[in-house]
């Protein structure tokens, strides 16, 4: 068998940018570029108060974000990305070991440790273990095509998702961890496991979920912790606390409302400017574009999410290989799944989980996470386009 | 390793049947998940849009309610009688509270105003847990606890301290407040008329006046408070934008009493000092007024309660009024039921000689003692004082001259059926109250056969009911079932005074907005009402009157006679007869060829006029008409 590394042979530079440009998803870069630059305006406009005398902060703080991002998200687009997913172990390794190194010398905030330092910013290798675990799933179930279905290999999907999902859930960051078992179901559903795994994998979930919130808790032993429980309860109505979690979740949708069809425009938007809404740069960003910008900022920031996601999905019909389908499935089951939790939690129709929203919430280590796997995206689709 | 596989020509060669289906699925999903996110965007954003945008605003928009000052209460000079003074009390405002905090704040506080967390827990229930007035937890409070609550703000959230106004009295005899029960008190809105004052926009911890010119004119001197709303942002700080709308208060109109602070004064010394000086008497009360105008120039009732103890929560003094047996709320002078006695015989005088009962100089006997109709009557001490006319007679006080005219008019109501004795008491407003611009006058008992029938129509005894020669009789001297109160007499008095016009007495001279300006002058409104009797019978009776005062054989001589010349007075005695020892009475007028001020005091069981009440009278006018009290004597001949 020959190997081939490059899909096509020669040429110098100037050639291979030529194709590089051709084989762009010009619409999927004009929609994530959009929603970028809209989240950018946002960061800008919500915190120009929250830091006396640095109203620029956050904007600038954002604004290397993103080039830093849009750079990676050109470079995984246009190296041999697919190199990677033959290599699921070293990726699984490198994964685990930065989130071992998270606990060793791990900075923390609110009670969790979730980053490393690296200069002036911080990098949370969890973010970017999302991308990773499309990879490394997709690239398993490319070695095992013919073992598709068999119990063997979903238990060794499972296992090698829940392990990262574990570690990154004790930090504690039950949000990723959720977003990893999205992306685990997704690769599942799309490589073709039969129903009856994933009928199981649900029933597990919902024992577990009945274990950790009921059943331990009754025996006294607590597996998550205070906060992350009373905002599940809160959300199912099972407490009425008028503090913290129900707080934030009622002034994010009175944010949301008061925007109503048209907004408040940035200087009217009280909730907001008045820090009535809690994490208004990050988690919340949504409520802020919807008191902002009303209905029609914030349903048209929702049609650009869809078709982000229908970009994705089409490259899933069209790549050029197994792998590549499934880490197209997987990005995309993980950018829908954050897109609709982080939307669904400020709108008051999921729990607060921390997830915040891809290309808009402030945050550096998930805006590269999600450019990169742009970039993937990106990169599938020029090895399909270039053929 | 394994090698890349080459890509087919359209579409993706894995693409199989089953992943077709297992995409649609996924897309599906997706779609709804996203048509669920509109569609709940929808809901919240355009359906409830409006409600949301009502509880951003109330999220950061802070109403705050400024008390306004209420008016104050001046004499007819602008002396004050009672004014604001500044103070501080401290307020909870529920909504800023966390539920979290307010057992542990709650209990703070409680130690710290030495009162109890159900107390508190109590008044915030009251305004709701979401309240977002301020909810007063305790008033006025001293530097000590306002400095707890400014220290201590970060560890008190919701807590805070808010200007208020207390009533302050800056005039005082013998420890009470001047004129205090005219003025009244204010208090919080007693529960019973907490509906009543809520329908005129009232909070419910506000005070209203609750007695007296307080509360006759609460609307008036209730200030409108001023409201400011501002921004705040999610720590109640208050935001750049700052103060949205701002509506200063606007304290409440003044009021100006007819009331001379001096006077006024006076008689609550004087009236104090005859209880004191009789040995039996318990209590006073006096009236001055301006006879021309009707304007109360002075008015009180001995004992007092002190509204000061109201302003001050003074608790213990509070419960102390309201167990005290000789009842400082009551207002003898506009309440008190007394026998006029002989303050009454003027009146029988007048009517007497307007009916041609009697002739000015006719002579009738009055002797020592006389049967009349089977009953014995006689004069004070049984001393026979011959003939004499009514002027002597009024002079003397002379009873059986009094009890031979009532004869007259008792053979008149037998033989006609007619009162005329009471007729002339009613034009002089005996029996019905004489409009006072207060609350709470008493009409007094004017006996007719009439009235005698509707009384004792229970009485087993059937004589009980009967118009007696003896009703007629003691009625004629003031005694027994004739019953005035101060006030009548001094109006009563003004008429004989100005000429025969009954006027209605006023205590308010205006109300002021804080400029100055009145908007309404109480005392203009009433024009007095004539008596009708002859400027001749008028000059018959104030002979008699002024001999009284500075005739050698007067009844008061020994009070009067010394008086300046120009502030010559007039009056008569009066020695009620009652279960206990009697009362003493004293009206007089002054000057008396222009009077200017009416007097009449009574002390109750302060035995004869001229003892108890003649000397407080002669040192009322003085205080009024600047004389010098010394100028009065003390002492009396008879009643």
């Amino acid at each position: 068998m020959t190997t081939l590394t490059r899909p096509l042979g020669g040429g110098g530079i100037a050639e291979r940018l030529r194709h590089a440009l051709t084989g762009l998803d010009w619409i999927l870069v004009a929609a994530v570029l959009v929603i970028s630059t809209f989240g950018l305006l946002t960061v800008r406009a919500a915190t120009r108060t929250d830091i006396p005398g640095r109203p620029d902060y956050y904007f600038s703080r954002s604004l290397v974000f993103l080039l830093l991002g849009v750079g990676l998200m050109v470079l995984a687009a246009v190296l041999p990305t697919w190199r990677l997913t033959q290599l699921p172990w070293a990726v699984w390794g490198a994964l685990l070991g930065a989130l071992a190194v998270v606990f060793v010398v791990g900075g923390s905030a609110k009670g969790s440790t979730r980053w490393i330092e690296l200069g002036a910013f911080r990098f949370q290798p969890s973010e970017l273990g999302k991308a990773a675990l499309c990879l490394i799933l997709a690239g398993l179930v490319a070695e095992r095509a013919k073992e598709v279905g068999s119990r063997r290999l979903t238990l060794l999907l499972v296992g090698v998702t829940a392990l990262p999902a574990i570690v990154v859930f004790v930090q504690p960051d039950l949000g990723t961890a959720l977003v990893y078992g999205a992306i685990l179901l997704a690769i599942l559903f799309l490589a073709g496991v039969p129903w009856t795994h994933l009928a199981t994998m649900l029933a597990v979930i919902v024992a577990a979920s009945t274990l950790v919130l009921a059943v331990l808790p009754a025996a006294g032993i607590e597996v998550l912790k205070p906060y992350q429980v009373n905002r599940l309860l809160t959300f199912t109505g099972t407490v009425d606390d008028p503090g913290d979690a129900g707080y934030q979740q009622n002034q994010s949708e009175i944010a949301v409302g008061q925007g109503g069809a048209l907004g408040k425009g940035p200087g009217g938007a009280t909730q907001t400017n008045n820090d009535f809404l809690p994490e208004h740069h990050t988690d919340f960003i949504f409520a802020v574009v919807a008191e902002m910008f009303g209905f029609v900022g914030a349903g048209g920031l929702i049609l650009a999410y869809g078709l982000v996601l229908w970009r994705g999905m089409g490259l899933v019909a069209r790549a050029s290989s197994q792998a590549d389908q499934l880490v197209a499935g997987g990005i995309v089951a993980m950018l829908a799944f954050q897109v609709f939790v982080n939307i669904g939690m400020t709108v008051g129709i999921m729990p607060i989980t921390g997830i915040p929203l891809p290309f808009m919430s402030y945050g550096g280590s998930h805006t590269l996470s999600n450019l990169i796997a742009v970039g993937l995206l990106l990169g599938i689709h020029r090895r399909r386009a270039t053929i | 390793m394994t090698t890349r596989p080459l890509p087919g020509p359209a579409g993706s060669p894995h693409l199989t049947p089953q992943l077709a289906r297992r995409l649609a699925v996924l897309g599906a999903v997706v779609l709804a998940a996203l048509a669920v996110l509109l569609l709940r965007l929808w809901f919240l954003q355009v359906i409830g849009g409006a409600e949301f945008e009502r509880q951003a605003t109330d999220n950061r928009i802070r109403t705050v309610s400024v008390e306004a000052p209420r008016g104050v209460i001046t004499d007819r000079n602008g002396k004050e009688l009672v004014r604001n003074r500044a103070g501080e009390n401290v307020v909870i405002r529920p909504q800023e509270l966390p539920a979290a905090h307010r057992a542990r704040v709650v209990a703070m506080l409680a130690r710290a105003l030495k009162t109890t967390p159900a107390a508190i827990e109590e008044k915030i229930d009251e305004a709701g847990q979401n309240s977002l007035q301020s909810v007063v937890i305790a008033e006025d409070v001293g530097p000590l606890e306002q400095a707890f609550v400014e220290e201590r703000h970060r560890q008190l959230p919701g807590v805070g301290l808010e200007a208020t106004y207390v009533r302050e009295y800056p005039e005082k005899v013998g420890g009470v407040a001047v004129a205090g029960l005219l003025l009244g008190y204010t208090q919080q809105i007693p529960a019973e008329e907490a509906a009543a004052y809520r329908r005129k926009g009232y909070r419910l911890d506000e005070h209203v006046g609750i007695e007296g010119i307080e509360k006759r004119y609460e609307d008036y001197l209730r200030g409108t408070a001023g409201q400011f709303r501002y921004e705040v942002d999610a720590t109640g700080e208050q935001t750049a934008r700052g103060v949205i709308s701002a509506r200063p208060p606007r304290p409440g109109h003044s009021i100006r009493l007819s009331i001379d602070l001096a006077t006024q004064r006076t008689l609550e010394d004087q009236l104090r000092e005859r209880v004191a000086l009789s040995g039996l008497s318990k209590a006073a009360a006096g009236v001055a007024i301006d006879p021309q105008t009707g304007q109360v120039l002075a008015l009180a009732s001995y004992p007092s309660y002190d509204p000061d103890a109201f302003a001050r929560r003074q608790e213990k003094r509070i419960a102390a009024f309201w167990r005290d047996p000789r009842q400082p709320f009551f207002n003898r002078a506009i309440q008190g039921r007394y026998p006029p006695a002989s303050t009454f015989k003027p009146i029988t005088s007048v009517a007497a000689l307007e009916t041609g009962k009697l002739r000015p100089d006719e002579l009738v006997a009055s002797p020592g003692s006389i049967k009349l109709y089977g009953q014995p009557w006689k004069n004070f001490g049984g001393v026979d004082l011959g003939l004499l006319t009514v002027r002597q007679a009024l002079m003397f006080s002379a009873d059986t001259f009094f009890d031979e005219v009532a004869t007259r008019f008792y053979e008149d109501y037998k033989a006609r059926g007619r009162d005329l004795l009471q007729d002339w008491a009613r034009r002089f407003g005996y029996g019905r109250p004489t409009g006072i611009d207060i609350p709470g006058e008493d009409a007094g008992v004017l006996p007719t056969p009439q009235w005698k029938r509707e009384t004792f129509k229970d009485n087993p005894d059937p004589v009980s009911r009967i118009w007696l020669p003896g009703d007629t009789i003691q009625m004629a001297i003031g005694q027994k079932d004739l019953q005035v109160t101060p006030l009548q007499v001094a109006v009563a008095y003004a008429a004989i005074a100005n000429g025969g016009r009954v006027v209605t007495p006023t205590i308010v001279n205006q109300v002021e907005q804080p400029d100055g300006t009145a908007v309404l002058t109480p005392w203009r409104g009433h024009a007095a009402r004539s008596v009708g009797v002859s400027e001749r019978t008028l000059g018959v009776v104030r002979d008699g009157l002024y001999m009284v005062a500075n005739n050698y054989d007067g009844t008061a001589v020994g009070v009067f006679q010394t008086l300046p010349d120009d502030v010559k007075a007039a009056g008569k005695t009066g020695t009620a007869e009652n279960s206990g020892a009697d009362h003493s009475w004293f009206v007089g007028y002054a000057p008396y060829y222009k009077p200017r001020i009416v007097i009449a005091i009574v002390v109750e069981n302060g035995g004869q006029g001229a003892n108890a009440a003649a000397p407080a009278v002669c040192r009322v006018m003085g205080a009024y008409l600047r004389f010098d009290g010394a100028s009065c004597g003390g002492g009396a001949k008879a009643n």
